[in-house]
């Protein structure tokens, strides 16, 4: 079992190129600002991931599609809230059964992704606490179709509560 | 039958810093084990608090090797917010606690869940009990071997 963990202290303003998972250079944007801010969030991920080693390619693909979609959407995020470090740190890590595990942590959350090495069976999680110390928990399945409505609830959350 | 008394207050074990995050505590720390019981539930041990040498004992635990076992600390819960946050899976029976001494620990127990629970039940479970612990963490003694 490997597990990575991002220092925020590590994090750089400097964005290169990467293309690591995704073809990039496919990808159209409008310019370079918009292109380099993009790329910030998956640079994250891309250098988590880096440490996490082999994972099988329905793993991969749906990977590629939530890293990808939560990275243009937290581009959205730094632009209308005018802050880089609006998005809190994260983790990812390789469990037991060889599924990639995406953490956000907070006082108030801890959010989850799960995408096992049978995509199928990938699924999401979340547990927060109010302001009265009551905790609410939801879960679901996660896969390509929902990858949208998941990541743009997801950023929604964590944009709201940092 | 003797009625067990457990106190409000356990200690679990963390064996890596990977298992928390600016100070925070993930999941990945509360990860049961793999194997079930004979009685259907999977073990998650901890220390009850039951005085103040619970704690020690703990945190001078090592591995075969020599090393510290729990390399980045240990953390506290209260065992009263964990019957709060997980009351529903406690009357389903699909959580439990016990005591369970094991020799050279006698405040050990564990943290039970049951092995027919859905891996994404057990992972709401494991970070329930992350968010309790939160930043509750003891920095581990220093190691001289």
């Amino acid at each position: 079992m490997s597990r990575t963990y991002l220092d925020e202290k590590n994090k750089t303003n400097t964005i290169t190129r990467k293309t690591t998972y995704i073809p990039l250079d496919n990808v159209i944007l409008e310019d370079d600002k918009v292109y380099n801010t993009n790329l910030k969030y998956y640079n994250k991920f891309s250098e988590a991931m880096s440490k996490i080693g082999d994972i099988n390619n329905h793993q991969q693909a749906l990977l590629q599609k939530f890293l990808l979609d939560f990275s243009f959407k937290a581009n959205n995020s730094y632009y209308s809230m005018n802050a880089d470090s609006v998005l809190p740190n994260f983790n990812i890590s390789k469990d037991v059964d060889d599924a990639i595990v995406i953490t956000w942590a907070n006082s108030n959350y801890r959010i989850f992704v799960n995408i096992e090495k049978n995509t199928e069976d990938s699924f999401y999680g979340a547990i927060t606490r109010n302001e009265f110390g009551e905790t609410h928990s939801s879960s679901g399945t996660f896969n390509e179709d929902n990858c949208d409505l998941l990541t743009t609830k997801i950023i929604d959350y964590l944009t709201q509560k940092n | 039958m003797e009625k067990l008394i457990y106190p409000n207050e356990f200690w679990r074990g963390i064996s890596s810093k990977d298992f928390i995050l600016e100070g925070r505590v993930l999941p990945d720390a509360f990860q049961f084990d793999d194997c079930g019981r004979t009685d259907g539930f999977k073990e998650l041990s901890i220390n009850w608090n039951d005085d103040d040498n619970a704690l020690d004992v703990l945190l001078s635990q090592r591995k075969s090797n020599g090393k510290l076992q729990f390399s980045a600390g240990v953390t506290q819960l209260k065992l009263s917010d964990v019957k709060q946050n997980l009351l529903a899976y406690i009357l389903r029976n699909e959580f439990a606690y016990e005591r369970r001494k094991i020799e050279g620990n006698d405040y050990h127990g564990n943290l039970l869940i049951s092995e027919k629970l859905p891996k994404k039940l057990r992972s709401l479970v494991s970070n329930s009990l992350a968010l309790i612990a939160d930043t509750n963490i003891i920095p581990p003694k220093e190691d001289f071997i």
